[in-house]
């Protein structure tokens, strides 16, 4: 009957030294990815909006349609 | 009082008995839930007390060979004396069960009849939804979500061709 002795002390550390640099590792892929994935295609999407924008075309079209309570349309 | 519940603490069960003197009205009725008990708990490993309480008459010969050297205990009594003193091993009580299949039928059974339930509901309890949800009524809505240009850069309005008046492909 001549069993290993099991490990009796520094449990915590070693599971700290196996796990923190995953952790680690881990936290900097997701915060890459969300800034390559969702950041950096929204900023694209409001430049690319603004680029030809013309607001007073888009106030028109939108006081046309009569959404505006200030501004009736043109015709009334 | 404080001799008491300090040899109360050692867990001699005959003991603690006999020691529960109460100012001179004799021994005080301990009753059976509050004397150390045996529990097989892997966060509380050394239990109160032994499992086996009362000895049989090897056992106790055994328990007097365990006061000599251990190196002349075979293997046998080594292990008679581990079931003297607890009942499940680390392996024995921590092994798992099939349980968890009954427990995730049970689930699903009352998730089903929770939804039988809330079917019935929506056909014999309720009224009708407000007149805001007609089809007629909604178009007139997503129209003037459109016209408004509700989120026009990624949303709603950016997904409509406001030239040809249709859903952008």
């Amino acid at each position: 009957m001549s069993l290993v002795k099991p490990a009796m002390r520094g449990l915590l550390g070693k599971r700290l030294r196996f796990h923190l640099p995953i952790a680690f590792a881990l936290s900097l892929v997701a915060a890459a990815g969300f800034k390559y994935m969702v950041t950096e295609p929204r900023k694209q999407a409001y430049a690319e909006f603004y680029k030809n924008y013309d607001a007073a075309k888009e106030f028109n079209n939108m006081r046309e349609a009569g959404i505006f309570e200030s501004v009736r349309p043109s015709g009334e | 009082m404080l001799a008491a519940r300090a040899l109360r603490l050692v867990g001699r069960r005959a003991i603690s008995t006999s020691v529960c003197v109460r100012g001179g009205h004799g021994v005080a009725k301990v009753d059976d839930y509050a004397l150390p008990a045996y529990f097989d708990r892997r966060e509380n490993p050394l239990p109160e007390i032994r499992y086996v309480q009362d000895l049989s008459s090897e056992q106790k010969s055994l328990k007097e060979k365990e006061k000599g050297s251990w190196a002349t205990l075979s293997n046998e009594e080594k292990i008679a004396l581990y079931r003297i003193s607890f009942k499940q091993s680390f392996a024995e009580m921590n092994q798992g069960s099939a349980q968890w299949k009954s427990v995730v039928a049970g689930m699903f059974l009352f998730f089903g009849l929770t939804g039988l339930v809330v079917l019935w509901q929506r056909k014999f309890v309720y009224g009708p939804v407000p007149h805001t949800f007609e089809k007629e009524w909604k178009e007139k809505e997503l129209q003037r979500m459109l016209d408004m240009r509700v989120n026009p850069v990624e949303g709603f309005s950016s997904q409509w061709d406001y030239e040809n008046k249709q859903w952008k492909k």
